[in-house]
């Protein structure tokens, strides 16, 4: 099954979380399969990071796939900092 | 040690020790603009030497203490009781370095680093925003663990407003890099709630950070400054630091300090964790414990720091604390002394020279010049009485201010010279003898208002000589001794049978009997069972005694006296026997 996937916008930030996880909520819920693109971020801050993890654990939860896809440097360096890589992009790593 | 370092260390005393008077003074009169003055000379004296003997770690700490010192004197700051703590214990710390100056190893740099460190965090609310801290000397390189156990252990949790604060945990992350390297981290999301509970702005994570640095815990705790008061940073040293902490309250110079104040000296407490164990102390969350239970309960320190503190507490007060013997003549005396000894030289020469038959009497005159060059000479290992007063007022100053009791100090003889070495003894003694008179004699002001005193207590230092010597007299305006109460206490310890009367000079056997205490609880200053009897030890030592009397309500008199000897150099007596033989 093709998953239906979402580029996630520049700023994964505070400023604009509640908009961000009000639609990447909804759109994990009306979705079979889930591949986010994280190849466009250019800045994450801790509100990101969570709203990441909280996906993954609602997926999770409901026993759909959820894949992180192409992580940005930025992404990568919060990541790294978290020690959130391995986690976050699953046994085989992250979505091409 | 050669001679610049020896004059350095000598004035750098002298000085310190006018700088203590001064902060002392200030404390009772803040805006004293001579005594101002006179202590920024004092630190800035001590800085400009440093520099020139090129004692970096002297010049850079007088150079911080001189900047704070500064904006009192430009009356930016107030000379409140806490700030003259915190510079009275620079004066500490700078005593100490220039100790280790004159020592050719140099004994705990480590420790000198944890003092310093701890000092300059006291000092960072009283320094201006451009403040030489800034240009702090940069730090030790970082070494590598090899292994959690070896670093500092960090558990964080943040307040769940931080992120709408706009203070992200990554900063702190990165800030945390800055002054060491993160061998490790977890980050915590058990926290996180279901979508229907999900706060997008809401902080969930917590995480625990593994350290390697040779950072101490106060410059980690400071980097979460900003968050300090909502958030929870519990910060546990490497086991290794353990026993480094152990040793370095082991080697915890000879000063009265509480529990507390030795754990922050040596690094394992910050003034942030003492805080806040005293206000969960004083609210009575915990029930009146003892500060050092509750520090350990929190998860500030470890048991094993706890019980190395109450051993050293104990320690010091048996230690006999000995000024460093440097001692500063005027050039004149030496100059007459120096004469002295070359006119005999040459007399002995001639002598020499004639080779005839030596007889009493022109040997007489030689002697007789050779026993003053000698007294003179002793005389240099004389200082008056009143060197000892700054000791005294501190220890006046530092016991009443920790016991909630009000204290004045008078101090009477200040001429009479004393020989160096039993001056120290003394000011042991005396020093002992002033904290009993505050802890067990002074009434609390409440106490002495009621009794219709003033509310402040007044303790009495003289010195006179007389005939038989010296004698001191230490007296205090306080309660007195409750004989009753001795009474039981010996009982309980069965050196006096329940139905025998106590009289005056049972009494006194008693008080000066090694361990004996009134006190109920143990506490930093009594109960401790060292007390009267290694005031007595010393008056032995020195071939003094001691007696007291009390009056019930009224006041203690201890009456301390000394031989003639310790008023004259020791040495004097005891001419070395070749010279009286050939008399």
């Amino acid at each position: 099954m093709q998953p239906s996937s979402l580029t996630l916008p520049a700023e994964l930030t505070l400023l604009h979380m509640h908009a961000l996880a009000q639609a990447l909520i909804r759109f994990v819920q009306s979705s079979a399969a889930v591949e986010l693109d994280l190849s466009e971020v250019v800045y994450m801050d801790t509100t990101g990071v969570q709203l990441l993890l909280m996906l993954r654990q609602e997926a999770a939860r409901r026993q759909i796939p959820l894949h992180f896809a192409q992580p940005s440097p930025a992404v990568l360096e919060v990541f790294d900092l978290y020690r959130l890589g391995a986690q976050l992009a699953g046994p085989e790593g992250f979505a091409a | 040690m050669n001679e610049e370092i020896a004059l350095f260390v000598a004035d750098s005393h002298v000085q310190l020790e006018a700088l203590e008077t001064e902060l002392l003074i200030l404390e009772r009169t803040p805006q004293a603009a001579d005594t101002l003055d006179a202590a920024f000379r004092s630190i800035h004296t001590i800085k400009g030497n440093a520099m020139v003997v090129q004692q970096g770690e002297v010049e850079w700490f007088a150079h911080v203490a001189e900047s704070v010192l500064m904006r009192l004197r430009e009356g930016e700051l107030a000379a409140d009781a806490q700030l003259i703590s915190v510079l009275l214990a620079c004066c500490d710390h700078l005593r100490f370095l220039i100790g280790l100056s004159s020592l050719e190893s140099n004994e705990s740099p480590a420790f000198a680093e944890e003092d310093r460190a701890r000092l300059i965090g006291l000092l960072v609310p009283y320094m201006s925003s451009d403040s030489p801290a800034a240009t702090a000397p940069p730090a030790p390189s970082i070494s590598q663990a090899k292994s959690p156990e070896e670093c500092w252990h960090l558990a964080i949790r943040f307040a769940p407003d931080v992120l709408r604060q706009g203070l992200d945990p990554s900063g702190f992350l990165q800030h945390l890099s800055s002054i060491g390297h993160i061998f490790d981290l977890r980050t915590g999301c058990e926290d996180l709630p279901g979508i229907d509970d999900y706060d997008p702005e809401r902080c969930y994570l917590h995480f625990e950070v593994w350290l390697d640095t040779p950072a101490d815990k106060q410059a980690i705790e400071d980097v979460f400054s900003f968050v300090r008061e909502q958030s929870r940073v519990l910060i546990t040293p490497p086991a290794s630091h353990l026993q480094a902490f152990v040793d370095s309250i082991q080697a915890l110079p000879d000063a009265d300090l509480h529990a507390g104040e030795m754990l922050m000296r040596v690094g394992a407490l910050t003034p942030a964790e003492l805080d806040s164990s005293l206000r969960a102390q004083r609210s009575g969350a915990v029930d009146s414990k003892p500060l050092g239970s509750i520090l350990v309960e929190e998860g500030y320190v470890a048991p094993e720091l706890l019980s190395a503190v109450l051993q050293r507490q104990d320690e010091i007060k048996q230690d006999v604390l000995r000024e460093p013997l440097h001692i500063r003549i005027p050039g004149e005396q030496l100059d007459a002394l120096l004469a002295r000894l070359d006119a005999l030289h040459s007399s002995l020469s001639e002598l020499c020279a004639q080779a005839g038959p030596l007889s009493a009497d022109t040997l007489r005159p030689l002697l007789a010049e050779l026993q003053l060059s000698r007294e003179q000479a002793e005389h240099f290992r004389s200082v008056p009485f009143k060197t000892l007063f700054r000791r005294l007022h501190r220890v006046v100053r530092d016991s009443a201010h920790d016991l909630g009791k009000r204290a004045e100090l008078q101090l009477h003889g200040g001429s009479l010279l004393l020989d160096r070495a039993t001056a120290d003894l003394l000011a042991d003694a005396l020093m002992h003898l002033l904290r009993n008179a505050i802890d067990h004699g002074l009434e609390t002001p409440e106490q002495r208002l009621h009794a219709g005193k003033a509310a402040q207590g007044c303790l009495r230092v003289a010195a006179e000589a007389d005939a038989q010597g010296l004698c001191i007299r230490v007296s205090d305006d306080g309660a007195g001794i409750d004989a009753e109460r001795v009474r039981q206490a010996a009982i309980a310890r069965g050196l006096l049978a329940p139905h025998v009367e106590l009289d005056a000079e049972t009494l006194h056997a008693m008080l000066f009997t090694p361990g004996f205490s009134t006190a109920e609880t143990l506490s930093h200053y009594s109960g401790r069972g060292v007390g009267l009897d290694v005031v007595n030890e010393t008056l032995a030592a020195l071939h003094g005694s001691i007696s007291l009397s009390s009056m019930p309500g009224l006041g203690c008199c201890f009456e301390l006296r000394l031989p003639p000897g310790a008023l004259r150099p020791l040495g004097q007596s005891a001419a070395p026997a070749s010279l009286r033989s050939v008399a």
